[in-house]
């Protein structure tokens, strides 16, 4: 085994702190050959300042800027899906039958990327979740959010009540204008056609999380018997 | 050799799977085999995650599980089981907060920020800060004035850059050590390339601070540019 590699196992397992570069060539270590992981780490952390920003960024970019392998592309990324895959899991066969519950659960689903998303969550009447799933990805200043496949998604799943989120990647939780707008919109167009919109949840990367029922006046909503407002801050 | 390949070519696959698709499309068992993959790069993964997931369940029980709980799995080495050790580490290192950016809410923090970069700058520089939508400070690129003005910018690894951030909101700040903070002809030049340039793929320019002497001047508050109001 490489030398540097054999020190810096030796280092971490025996519970001593490492630097962020150390910690990064550490991990290369299993991806990148001898020498390399060294030199793609110091290319990483030029180019993306930190661990962090290395695993959210693009990783076909990733390998062309940093002249990183596949291997080592997939590793970072596996960092951030990892992470919110035992974010959603820890929140265990979740019912999503309070505000609380649908922003600790949509904080965790929309965890990772630097692109806003809006997701949809399907619920029976017991608010248990069916699927969620992407509805739309866009630029951080706007997510044009589709009536219409929110309306297919929860017909596809013979949904009882429909969850809508989005993620403000670089700023808080806080809605906007053009969110209030946008919520009232949606519920107006689901309604139209008989579907209820339970909630719009916003999240933010400090895993803040706001709810739209809690922050609309009150009727804004159709009301959704069995789901409680809590007025718990996330 | 036949079944080296055929490994590798299942390895390739599900990595693919997972840069294109996200975790989303693996099930728990093929992403805890991408882990191992990295722990046991000659060995078939595939019963030993199996293996895994039975004992332990979730992918989030296995990442917990301690050292001595894991090597009794067979096919889990100690080496393996200090790599997925890392991998959990890695995973609460990145679910940790980061630490909270500036804001420059308004134009005299902004004035400050860049007050205080250029202090002890001896050439014509230009700073461009990358902005949150909550006016947080989420990155920063620098180039030289004469890169513009000789034609020789640096557009693409500038746009490349405020891309790889995620921001729609920029601030531009420009030094000039040796005299006032009074923007002269190459200075509106500069922040009229940086506006139209960016503008089309989304990314806005709040401000354009001039900075000299120890003190700055704001092409906004000025009104002496057209900029962007929200």
């Amino acid at each position: 085994m490489d030398n540097m590699k054999k020190l810096l196992r030796q280092r971490y397992f025996a519970d001593e702190k490492l630097s962020e570069r150390e910690r990064l060539i550490l991990l290369l270590s299993y991806s990148e050959r001898g020498k390399k992981a060294e030199e793609i780490a110091d290319n990483i952390l030029s180019v993306y300042g930190s661990i962090r920003n290395a695993a959210d960024s693009d990783p076909v970019l990733l390998m062309r800027e940093c002249k990183a392998g596949k291997q080592t592309a997939a590793l970072l990324a596996l960092i951030p899906q990892l992470s919110r895959k035992c974010a959603i899991l820890s929140c265990g066969n979740m019912l999503l039958d309070s505000t609380s519950a649908a922003k600790r659960y949509f904080s965790a689903y929309m965890r990772t990327g630097t692109k806003e998303k809006t997701v949809a969550a399907a619920v029976d009447k017991q608010f248990r979740i069916i699927s969620t799933e992407l509805i739309s990805e866009g630029e951080p200043s706007a997510v044009k959010v589709s009536f219409r496949r929110i309306a297919e998604f929860a017909f596809r799943h013979e949904a009882a009540y429909i969850f809508a989120a989005h993620i403000h990647t670089s700023g808080a939780a806080t809605p906007s204008d053009k969110d209030i707008s946008a919520t009232l919109s949606m519920k107006e167009a689901l309604s139209a056609i008989d579907i209820i919109l339970a909630d719009h949840i916003i999240t933010a990367p400090d895993r803040s999380a706001v709810s739209m029922r809690e922050i609309l006046p009150a009727g804004t909503f159709p009301p959704v018997a069995g789901y409680s407002t809590t007025g718990e801050q996330l | 050799m036949a079944e080296d390949n055929l490994h590798s070519g299942h390895r390739d696959r599900l990595r693919q799977r997972l840069m294109t698709f996200g975790a989303d499309a693996l099930c728990e068992h093929e992403l805890l085999e991408l882990i191992l993959f990295y722990a046991l790069p000659r060995v078939n993964t595939n019963d030993i995650a199996h293996c895994l997931v039975n004992r332990f369940g979730t992918i989030n029980n296995i990442l917990n599980a301690p050292q001595s709980e894991l090597e009794s799995v067979r096919g889990v080495g100690g080496s393996t089981a200090e790599f997925i050790r890392l991998m959990r580490d890695m995973c609460a290192d990145y679910e940790a907060l980061p630490p909270e950016a500036e804001k420059l809410p308004d134009t005299e923090s902004l004035c400050r920020y860049f007050t205080g970069y250029f202090s002890g700058t001896a050439a014509d520089l230009c700073l461009l800060i990358s902005l949150s939508s909550d006016l947080s400070v989420i990155g920063r690129s620098s180039f030289s004035a004469a890169s513009i003005m000789n034609g020789n910018s640096e557009i693409k690894r500038i746009a490349a850059s405020l891309l790889r951030s995620g921001c729609s909101r920029i601030a531009l700040g420009i030094v000039h050590p040796d005299r006032p903070p009074v923007p002269d002809e190459d200075d509106f030049t500069i922040a009229r390339f940086i506006a139209e340039r960016l503008e089309p793929i989304g990314i806005f320019l709040e401000d354009c601070v001039i900075c000299g002497g120890g003190k700055a001047f704001s092409m906004k508050q000025s009104g002496a540019f057209s900029f962007r109001r929200y």
